[in-house]
């Protein structure tokens, strides 16, 4: 279990830093088109679509490292009154219920790059096809899927001890 | 079953896992899936899943959020606040209570270049903390007013709650940083007086700074000339019209940056630290909007904001009276929800009710982050306090909790006036928009 952990966080390391990459990007696109627009009345073709693809890559590949460092919005106060059994089989199903809404997104996400890929839909500016970034949008969520089962597993294993 | 009992069930079991600590984003998105696949079907739920938070989170206007999330990372990461403290602890000088009054101006000022109330009080409670308790403050005064001072980083611009609350609800952002501008200005000054009113009590312990020429508060002004220039450059640019709000933070997050590499400040390690601590806080925020968007596809169908409508039109109450009592429900509800996390979750169903009742949605914006801000130092949830619990780990919470009472009346005394005169809040606005 400790492997798939190391593993999948690993997976939300490198997810990091391409989320990163992302953001730097945002910044880096914004800038130009702002002063290509203002100095040289040249803004950036296109920079609204690949801000914006740029930006659900950059996001999705960060939701494994923000889970990781419990950066999602959550009411501690409830579960910290519970006793350690009672904590844990909620957490056992918290966790489950997150499996099952990540696996669906994951499957979907894939489903939706298929459809892209098929229909061969672009921006219609720049032209870029939207299928890489559906297909991005499905991989990066399979780090979270991948904790949340291990935290099931283990919250699991914490109640029946 | 009648979808809008299926609504009311979807919430009662959204607060279930609420409680069970499941994180809000994943919450919303599943029970707005359970919910609309219920009534609507499942193969259309497990559609709207997957396309509603890939167009919401490739959606341009939200990436506004992101690069001022941005910016205030660069400026923490750049030591703007260590600046900013020092420049407003010398332009306090030996007013009394000098090192207090200094903390609320550099939390004005952070403010104005960060959206967040907990990075502000971290950042700025770092700094000041370890002065204020050097020079012999009371621990329940110096932390208390930390806390509560960090709270303006949401209403004073570039705001992350106004932004949110502007895209929930189609408002120009523009208008609404415009509106939080005079409000956060007054509250500064609120502060500073509850500040001197405590002291000239005697309720505290807090002694006066040490002074300083007029030379150097000029100095003390011009080590910070920067900072304001890049609030104007960011923020005015956007009120001057000239870029848009989404360009204004990409200038402030580039110049932040620039900043931070001129003044030596930025080291690779800093800078990757606060690149990474912003996309981190980035992805909470785009997440629990994307995931209340499913959330919202759900409510929409059980027809209950709606209802709620009809509903609160056949109350006999004057509208005064209900804004009393969503003033109160949110009040509530912060003391134990995400100020964040509630606006996303309660904004699609309470907002059709405020327009039905022609009150202002730019007014109603800065009363809801006024409320957030109340709720951000009030317990059991408090999130400042806690942000401040983590820098001073030896005061107990009780007693950070209790310094911020005093500054809590000050920000009722605001709301009060907001609610009472809502020129405080739309004159600036209608200056700068007509």
């Amino acid at each position: 279990m400790q492997f798939i952990r190391q593993w999948a966080t690993r997976l939300s390391i490198w997810g990091e830093w391409i989320g990163v990459g992302g953001i730097l990007i945002m910044v880096v696109v914004t800038c130009a088109d702002v002063l290509g627009a203002k100095l040289f009345t040249t803004p950036v073709p296109g920079s609204t679509e690949i801000i914006s693809l740029v930006q659900v890559a950059a996001i999705v590949f960060a939701v494994a490292g923000t889970q990781r460092y419990k950066g999602h919005i959550s009411v501690e106060m409830f579960i910290t009154k519970m006793s350690p059994r009672i904590r844990s089989m909620v957490q056992a199903v918290t966790s489950l219920l997150g499996v099952i809404l990540f696996s669906l997104l994951i499957y979907e996400g894939f489903q939706l790059g298929n459809r892209y890929l098929e229909s061969g839909e672009v921006t219609a500016t720049v032209q870029i096809p939207f299928y890489p970034f559906a297909y991005a949008f499905s991989l990066a969520l399979v780090p979270v899927a991948v904790m949340l089962l291990v935290d099931f597993i283990e919250a699991m294993k914490k109640a029946e001890n | 079953m009648d979808p809008v009992v299926v609504g009311l069930l979807g919430i009662v079991l959204l607060l279930v896992l609420f409680l069970f600590n499941m994180p809000v984003s994943f919450a919303m998105a599943f029970v707005g899936f359970v919910g609309f696949g219920y009534l609507v079907g499942w193969e259309a739920s497990v559609s709207l899943l997957v396309s509603d938070l890939f167009s919401m989170l490739s959606n341009y206007p939200l990436n506004v959020i992101v690069l001022f999330v941005l910016m205030g990372s660069f400026a923490f990461a750049a030591g703007m606040s260590g600046r900013l403290y020092d420049s407003a602890n010398k332009l306090a000088g030996k007013i009394p209570a000098g090192l207090a009054v200094a903390t609320i101006l550099a939390c004005s000022g952070f403010a104005a270049i960060c959206g967040s109330t907990a990075a502000t009080a971290a950042t700025i409670g770092r700094v000041s903390l370890p002065e204020m308790q050097r020079f012999g403050y009371s621990k329940r005064m110096s932390t208390g007013c930390i806390a509560s001072a960090g709270s303006i980083g949401i209403l004073i611009p570039p705001s992350t709650i106004f932004i949110v609350y502007g895209i929930l609800t189609e408002q120009s952002i523009g208008s609404l940083f415009a509106a939080g501008i005079l409000p956060g200005i007054v509250l500064t000054v609120l502060f500073i007086l509850t500040v001197l009113a405590v002291f000239a009590l005697g309720h505290d312990t807090a002694p006066s700074g040490q002074p300083y020429s007029f030379l150097d508060k000029l100095r003390a002004l011009w080590r910070i000339a920067d900072i304001f220039l890049l609030f104007v450059l960011s923020i005015g640019g956007m009120f001057l019209g000239w870029y848009s709000p989404n360009q204004a933070a990409g200038v402030g997050a580039a110049g932040a940056l620039i900043l931070g590499l001129l003044h030596r400040e930025l080291t690779w390690k800093k800078f990757f630290d606060a690149a990474r601590e912003g996309l981190r806080t980035s992805c909470m925020i785009m997440m629990l909007i994307a995931c209340a968007s499913v959330f919202g596809k759900f409510m929409a169908v059980t027809t209950i904001p709606a209802n709620l409508s009809i509903w609160v039109s056949e109350l006999q109450l004057p509208n005064i009276g209900i804004m009393a009592l969503i003033c109160v429900f949110f009040f509530i509800g912060g003391c134990f929800i995400d100020a964040m996390a509630l606006i996303m979750l309660t904004i699609p169903i309470i907002y059709p009710v405020i327009l039905q009742m022609n009150y202002d949605p730019v007014w109603f914006g800065v009363v809801i982050v006024l409320i957030s801000q109340i709720a951000v130092v009030t317990p059991p949830v408090g999130i400042n306090v806690y942000v401040i619990k983590g820098i001073a780990p030896g005061v107990p919470i009780e007693n950070i909790f209790r310094g911020t009472f005093p500054f809590l009346l000050a920000m009722v005394v605001l709301l009060m006036g907001v609610l009472i005169f809502p020129d405080l809040v739309l004159w600036l606005p209608g200056i700068l928009n007509p």
